[in-house]
């Protein structure tokens, strides 16, 4: 059961940016927007890479693929 | 029953998905892909068993190791690259993909030809 909490994390994340974006973009500051969704981004792609990381591993070790 | 938790995570991940896409939709593709491993981690154990079974089995029929090892390495390559394909393909990539099944393929034909040069070696001998 664990990992459930990262989807909705990752949902969470996509929407404080798009969020963030729209405030950016009322207060003509639209330049900002670009870094607010490399950071969504970066987060995101930080998470997943750890799962992914986490799942091949047990793959490897199951089924001993050294 | 596990199904219904599995369905259950689908279901989240399909929404989480869903409300991305419309939003963000560069996200939309990494909610689907964490989606398949929160799956796929809840039914590790299930393998587990059923690895350990079929390594007991094997050992009862006294096949022997190197054989039994190879199959399994066959196994887990193929389902990684599976796993990698999918992945490539929620992000919009499949010719990405299609190359990773491509070596996947050349790499399970590397593990299976020591099986198959035994038994034709086994056969030779016993046809002369």
């Amino acid at each position: 059961m664990t990992g459930i909490e990262t989807i909705i994390k990752i949902a969470g994340v996509g929407l404080l940016a798009a969020i963030i974006n729209s405030i950016l973009d009322k207060s003509d500051k639209r330049e900002l927007s670009t870094f607010v969704t490399l950071t969504a981004l970066v987060i995101v792609l930080v998470m997943v890479i750890t799962m992914v990381a986490d799942l091949l591993g047990t793959v490897k070790s199951l089924f001993n693929l050294f | 029953m596990e199904i219904i938790k599995v369905i259950g995570i689908a279901v989240l991940g399909m929404v989480c998905a869903g409300i991305l896409k419309d939003v963000k939709p560069s996200l939309a593709a990494f909610a689907g892909i964490v989606t398949g491993i929160v799956i796929l981690v809840s039914i590790v154990d299930e393998l587990r068993y059923i690895v350990d079974q079929f390594v007991k089995i094997a050992s009862i029929a006294n096949v022997q190791d190197t054989m039994l090892l190879s199959i399994l390495k066959i196994i887990g390559i193929g389902y990684c690259a599976e796993f990698t394909a999918n992945l490539t393909d929620d992000y919009g990539v499949p010719s990405i993909g299609k190359k990773v099944l491509l070596a996947g393929k050349i790499l399970i034909l590397m593990l299976a030809l020591p099986i198959v040069s035994s038994i034709i070696i086994s056969i030779s001998e016993i046809i002369k």
